[in-house]
């Protein structure tokens, strides 16, 4: 164990963030996902030191640091808009932190030569922030977090401001980073691809509460609560009835749980309303009697036309019951 | 400190000086006697002069060469600018040198000695404070979001029209502001009259303000007769604070009623430069004209009709200035230095901490702002029996702890702005990097900072340097340049100025010779600082 949040709460006037027990395990990758506004920003900012929650408490290796300072605590973090010192070089950048503790300019030239070779920036290290593309910049910053050792890496929607194709090239390799560097890494996304993609461990935040925590596979598969399920990936919600069960609750099934059926034994009727068309599949939207869009996945190259009344079969294994009534995210 | 000097004003209102320095009750004597002065009708009637007619006159012309101004551009700002940052006294000096009779170059227009007149004081005010009510309105026309213009466009809207149903209700706060701003200084105008006095005789002139300086100055038992005065002064300029404070966070507009016949029509741009042209006539007459008095002769300054070129330019004047005014010029020079060092460093400081960690909240935030608009004239009572008790009066002490009242507000204003742009994450990566807050500031912040520290510099050193109210009530000699490290004697180069414009000396030459030197730091400052003045001001 590294890190962990305890009863940490946090007040805003019209919000509040309540963290009743949280932790970290050594070496592994955590992602925090929340919607926008979620709070998962602010707890954040709170394991920084950036922030100092109104009550609870914050324990890095068994020692509270709750009220230390960000400059006293060994926790690097990357921000999302990376925050290099303009006015300084690569390298003049990654070197200030090691510059702060005094160490001996030889020790720091070793230090950040190793770093700089792990993140492949070695022939970026003369250059001046605005001289790099933002991908560079980027390691630049990952660097200058990582050359202090930090015990906890913190990294603040790392991959918002890349474009698109760079953006699954960047989460590989964050993910083979920490695999090599072994760092615990906290990284913060609103992204639920992302962080299917790159966690050991997610971490779902909504209105400032946790609401699962699990492994990406079991959070997908197997998620507790409606609020997961419903964001993380396509669903579909519902009521028992519908499918001739118990009228209790509600039940969900992925797209992708869910196919066409051609004989008599069907679940469900409609027509259908939109096809979307994604290259490897094709997203179907049937609307069944009573009103209710539902989506399912089509192979791409099945030829459906709008219009069209189809009947699906849900994969009786993989339907999930839910107890709650589902707020709107 | 803001309450120190309004309470003690309050209070020695209340009481009067002994020859002995002892303060002794009163009660309302003062203010009764107020009522009962015979010069106070004309002073009260001279101070509205000042404070509405003025600035009426003022935000009037800074309207339409605003609007000139952005048709243009904005690369005839900063010569427009300079008057406000020349100092006060040698405006005035210029001012009283181009509209006299004989020796003026009024003397080709019409022959009338102005001297006498408060109408010359209100010229000398609006050439002061016109600039600072251009940027205002100006930067407020510059602000308006390129998809107004673009819609109004799209409309059919252009023109004279667009300006009255769009341009005027978006910058009213900023007309406002210019208003409210060109009153207070009228209300506290001192330099001009200072200078004017000794031109038209004493009581024409004089204001409330310069009517309470001479109380203070000219006898010890009528301090509290000036406290009184300016006790009246400060309700007033507390509720011009006030309206300041409320314009400069207002988003209300004003709402003009336009009318249907008003027509859509681009005004030419010729008209355009016509406006800017007469107003850099305007700004550079008298300046002008001061550097041709330099230049003429003893002898040739008392020819009628005044030449226009000097017939045998000489130098004489610059090295009479150079001579007798060495000491002045040293503690103006070595004074605006070291109050501008310090104001540079503290409202840094400040300014950051208070943009990027919210030190002191909103309510410091208003405060140093009513500070920028408090005139120093209040502080000058209180403060003398302070500065007598520590001994520092007619020393250079005196001066530099006195000074940052005027410089350190506003440099803190500018500076908290300019930190609004800096970037929080950068500030808190050097956190996360492990430097302490004043380590991030020192050496993440300031090099970055450059930009806004060299304005603040020159606004500091600049106000140091024109500096009149003060130095004229806590020196009475020229630095002992004998005894040099007494930092004795304290006269600024302004009192140096305005005692050659006196009627002892009236030594024109020289006054003129005086002036030009000290037109020459706010024009070469200004020139150096000139982008990041123009980014600060946010024309650019």
């Amino acid at each position: 164990m590294v890190l962990e949040v305890r009863g940490v709460i946090k007040r805003f006037h019209n919000f509040e963030i309540r963290i009743d027990g949280l932790v970290f395990e050594d070496e592994k990758y955590y992602v925090i996902l929340g919607p926008s506004g979620s709070g998962k920003t602010t707890l954040l900012r709170i394991l920084a030191g950036l922030e100092i929650p109104d009550g609870g408490s914050v324990i890095l290796d068994g020692r509270d640091i709750t009220l230390e300072p960000p400059w006293r605590r060994n926790i690097g973090i990357v921000f999302q808009n990376y925050a290099l010192y303009p006015h300084m070089t690569a390298y003049d950048n990654i070197a200030s932190p090691l510059r702060v503790k005094k160490l001996p300019e030889r020790v720091i030239r070793e230090k950040v030569l190793s770093i700089a070779k792990i993140l492949g920036i070695e022939d970026q290290l003369s250059k001046y922030p605005h001289q790099m593309s933002g991908g560079q910049q980027q390691r630049v910053a990952i660097a200058r977090a990582l050359v202090k050792e930090p015990r906890v890496l913190l990294l603040d929607e790392p991959l918002s401001n890349l474009d698109a194709r760079l953006r699954v090239d960047v989460r590989g390799f964050l993910k083979m980073l920490q695999r090599r560097i072994g760092t615990t890494i906290i990284h913060v996304t609103h992204d639920q691809e992302e962080a299917l993609a790159i966690a050991d461990e997610i971490v779902l935040i909504n209105k400032g509460r946790i609401v699962e925590k699990g492994a990406p596979e079991d959070i997908y598969r197997k998620p507790k609560n409606i609020f997961t399920f419903k964001f993380l990936g396509l669903s579909n919600i519902v009521s028992p009835e519908l499918l001739g069960y118990r009228n209790e609750g509600l039940l969900g099934f992925r797209p992708e749980d869910a196919y066409i059926c051609y004989d008599t034994n069907c679940d469900l009727e409609g027509s259908v309303e939109a096809v979307e068309y994604l290259g490897s599949r094709k997203i179907v939207q049937i609307r069944i009697s009573g009103g209710q869009l539902i989506k399912i996945n089509v192979d791409p190259e099945n030829h459906i036309n709008i219009g069209e009344r189809i009947r699906i079969k849900i994969d009786k294994d993989r339907i999930l019951r839910f107890k709650e009534v589902p707020e709107d995210i | 400190m803001t309450l120190y000097p309004i309470v003690a004003n309050i209070y020695i209102s209340l009481s009067t000086y002994t020859l002995r320095g002892e303060l002794v009750w009163v009660g309302p004597e003062n203010y009764r006697s107020i009522a009962e002065d015979p010069y106070i009708d004309r002073v009260i009637y001279n101070t509205l002069v000042y404070t509405i007619l003025a600035p009426a006159l003022t935000v009037a012309l800074a309207l339409p060469i605003s609007v000139s101004l952005k048709r243009v551009g904005s690369a005839f700002l900063l010569p427009i600018m300079i008057p406000s940052f020349i100092p006060a006294a040698t405006a005035a000096v210029m001012w009283y040198l181009m509209l006299n009779p004989f020796f003026g170059i009024s003397y080709y227009v019409y022959q009338y000695n102005w001297a006498s007149s408060i109408y010359t004081v209100v010229i000398i005010e609006i050439w002061r404070s016109l600039p600072l009510a251009i940027l205002i309105i100006y930067s407020g026309l510059k602000s308006i979001p390129r998809y107004i213009e673009e819609g109004a466009m799209a409309d059919g809207i252009i023109g004279i029209r667009k300006f009255l149903s769009i341009d005027l209700p978006i910058i009213s706060p900023q007309i406002l502001t210019a208003f409210v701003l060109s009153m207070i200084s009228g209300l506290f105008l001192f330099d001009p009259i200072y200078i004017g006095t000794s031109q038209a005789g004493p009581r024409a002139l004089d204001n409330l303000a310069f009517y309470a300086f001479e109380h203070f100055y000219t006898d010890i038992r009528l301090r509290g007769y000036a406290s009184a005065v300016i006790v009246i002064m400060t309700v007033f300029s507390t509720a011009l604070s006030i309206a300041y404070i409320r314009l400069i966070s207002s988003k209300t507009l004003l709402k003009i009623p336009v009318m249907r016949s008003i027509p859509s029509i681009e005004v030419p741009k010729v008209l355009h430069y016509l406006v800017i042209s007469l107003t850099l006539s305007f700004v550079f007459l008298p300046i002008a004209w001061l550097a041709i008095v330099s230049l003429k002769s003893a002898k040739e300054l008392l020819t009628i009709p005044p030449t226009i070129i000097p017939r045998s330019p000489t130098l004489d004047n610059y090295l009479y200035v150079i001579t007798t005014g060495a000491p002045y010029m040293i503690t103006s020079v070595s004074i605006a230095l070291i109050v501008t060092l310090l104001s540079v460093l503290l409202s840094s400081m400040l300014g950051y901490s208070m943009a990027l960690h919210g030190f002191g909240g909103r309510k410091l935030l208003i405060y140093i702002l009513y500070l920028t608009a408090t005139p120093t004239l209040i502080y000058i009572v209180p403060l003398f029996p302070i500065l007598r008790f520590a001994g520092l009066i007619n020393t250079w002490w005196a001066l530099i702890a006195t000074y940052p009242i005027m410089t350190i507000p506003i440099a803190t204003w500018i500076m908290y702005n300019y930190y609004q742009r800096y970037p929080r994450s950068v500030d808190e990566a050097a956190q996360a990097d492990g430097m302490n807050r004043f380590k991030a500031f020192a050496s993440i912040a300031i090099p970055l900072s450059k930009g806004g520290m060299g304005v603040v510099a020159v606004y500091s050193f600049l106000i140091c340097w024109g500096a009149l109210v003060f130095p004229l009530a806590f020196t009475y000699t020229p630095y002992d340049l004998s005894n040099p490290l007494s930092f004795s004697g304290a006269q600024t180069f302004s009192i140096y100025i305005a005692n050659l414009m006196s009627p002892v000396a009236s030594n024109y030459g020289a006054v003129a010779a005086a002036g030009v030197i000290s037109v020459v730091p706010p024009v070469v400052l200004l020139s150096i600082v000139r982008r990041d003045l123009e980014r600060i001001w946010g024309v650019r």
